[in-house]
């Protein structure tokens, strides 16, 4: 089917949006806490007004593996943001506190079986091995993301970290972003051709837009100034930790 | 397996998973959202002279170690109910810490940081204290040392109240007699 005119402003709209955060990242220096976030942006950005440019003036083949291509390198930047936020989350000294790497660790590696294992049951009506194959990569990208978001709250949570401001609102806006994305997915993998499909599409597409406009509000927004712990203080916590976790080692506390 | 309930299987899977991300993220919304009075008022009111009785026969062991009982032990700490309340406690005292970086930055950022690893401790130990109070062979190793994680739990809450405590005291002198009257 078509795109309508409709589906085409909420392209643009889309791309513009988009823009508008990544100006908000650089103007209000936010880049440098969140480097990869920024280049998540400017890659949505790119891949955006490269797909609408394929998808005008070439060919549907090439539309469908620049599509595919761009969604494949767009989980690996997902997985990039996610350990950018447990850096941030987690690292507040620039070091991990006893078993909390080894809990995330273990927490996502039991949350990418578990997404294989979903994944795998899913059986679309595709047309081609290609497709079918695509549509499971898709879901278990979708998949492993929320499940990385649950490990980082609940690791997270068991050793007492917060959340500042713009973190807080990148894991809220980015959790919409993630989730209705990945429930969209999974519909339109199995209803490939049902007439409600592209209204499931714009719905999809307006979530993301108020999750953007909600990034870019709090990121315009200051947050508490953070104060630098001077360097003596942050050789004796990173000492402190190595300290514990080798005096626990040496008594046999797990 | 059928394709409906393949399907079944997916659906009720993804349907645990976004109740987890948002149960999950609304707590720690709420979490963010309370004051340093919400926070003290949450605290829970525990037995605190007895529970010293278990966490100094711990932390600083003298002659007849064994005077304590394991029954006596369980019935101080308050049970499994009082171990839960520690457990809660702990993550607002985090928070309390935490709060205490406006007044005095690079005390708290160190004391927080060892009290993340006191709140670390007694996690573990109320966990494996829950793992010993099921029932089942596999979890034998967990009941014998059902009263050595109790203490341990209780030791370090102990010692983290005693952290937070000394931080209030230097850094807030006004605010400390209220969080030492909280958590009395």
């Amino acid at each position: 089917m078509a795109p309508s005119v409709l589906d085409y402003a909420l392209w643009a709209a889309t791309i513009l949006a988009n823009v508008a955060l990544l100006a908000v990242l650089l103007v209000r220096r936010r880049c440098r806490e969140f480097p990869v976030f920024t280049v998540f942006i400017a890659y949505q950005v790119v891949v955006s007004v490269a797909l609408y440019i394929v998808f005008r003036y070439g060919h549907p083949h090439w539309y469908s593996r620049c599509y595919w291509t761009s969604i494949y390198l767009e989980f690996l930047l997902e997985m990039a943001v996610v350990w950018e936020i447990v850096r941030i989350v987690m690292q507040p000294t620039g070091t991990w506190a006893r078993d909390a790497k080894k809990m995330f660790l273990l927490g996502g590696g039991i949350g990418v079986i578990v997404a294989a294992a979903l994944s795998w049951l899913l059986s679309p009506p595709a047309l081609t091995v290609f497709d079918h194959l695509n549509a499971q990569i898709n879901f278990f990208a979708g998949l492993v993301i929320c499940e990385l978001f649950i490990v980082m709250l609940l690791t997270s949570k068991w050793h007492g970290y917060g959340f500042r401001n713009h973190v807080f609102a990148l894991l809220t806006g980015w959790t919409g972003w993630v989730v209705v994305a990945m429930i969209a997915d999974f519909l339109e993998s199995y209803e490939g051709n049902k007439a409600y499909l592209p209204i499931l599409d714009r719905v999809r597409v307006i979530v993301i837009l108020l999750a953007i406009a909600y990034m870019a509000f709090q990121f315009w927004l200051e947050e508490p100034a953070r104060r630098d712990i001077p360097p003596e203080v942050l050789k004796y916590v990173q000492s402190l930790h190595g300290r514990i976790k080798k005096d626990i080692d040496k008594i046999g506390v797990t | 397996m059928t394709v409906i309930l393949q399907v079944v299987v997916i659906v009720v899977g993804v349907c645990l998973l976004v109740s987890t991300i948002v149960l999950s993220w609304a707590k720690l919304r709420k979490q963010r959202q309370r004051s340093w009075h919400d926070l003290v008022a949450d605290l829970y009111s525990l037995e605190l002279d007895e529970l010293h009785v278990v966490a100094s026969d711990y932390l600083n062991p003298i002659c007849g170690q064994i005077t304590l009982e394991a029954d006596e032990i369980w019935e101080i700490v308050g049970g499994y109910e009082g171990l839960k309340k520690m457990c809660e406690n702990a993550t607002i005292m985090l928070d309390l810490a935490a709060h205490a970086q406006r007044w005095n930055y690079l005390e708290a950022s160190v004391v927080t940081e060892r009290m993340r690893h006191d709140a670390v401790i007694l996690r573990g130990a109320v966990l494996r204290v829950e793992l010993g109070l099921l029932s089942g062979r596999m979890m034998k190793r967990f009941q014998v040392a059902l009263p050595i994680r109790t203490q341990e739990a209780a030791a370090a809450y102990f010692l983290m109240r005693q952290r937070l405590l000394s931080l209030y005291e230097c850094c807030n002198s006004d605010l400390y007699p209220s969080l030492a009257n909280a958590l009395q």
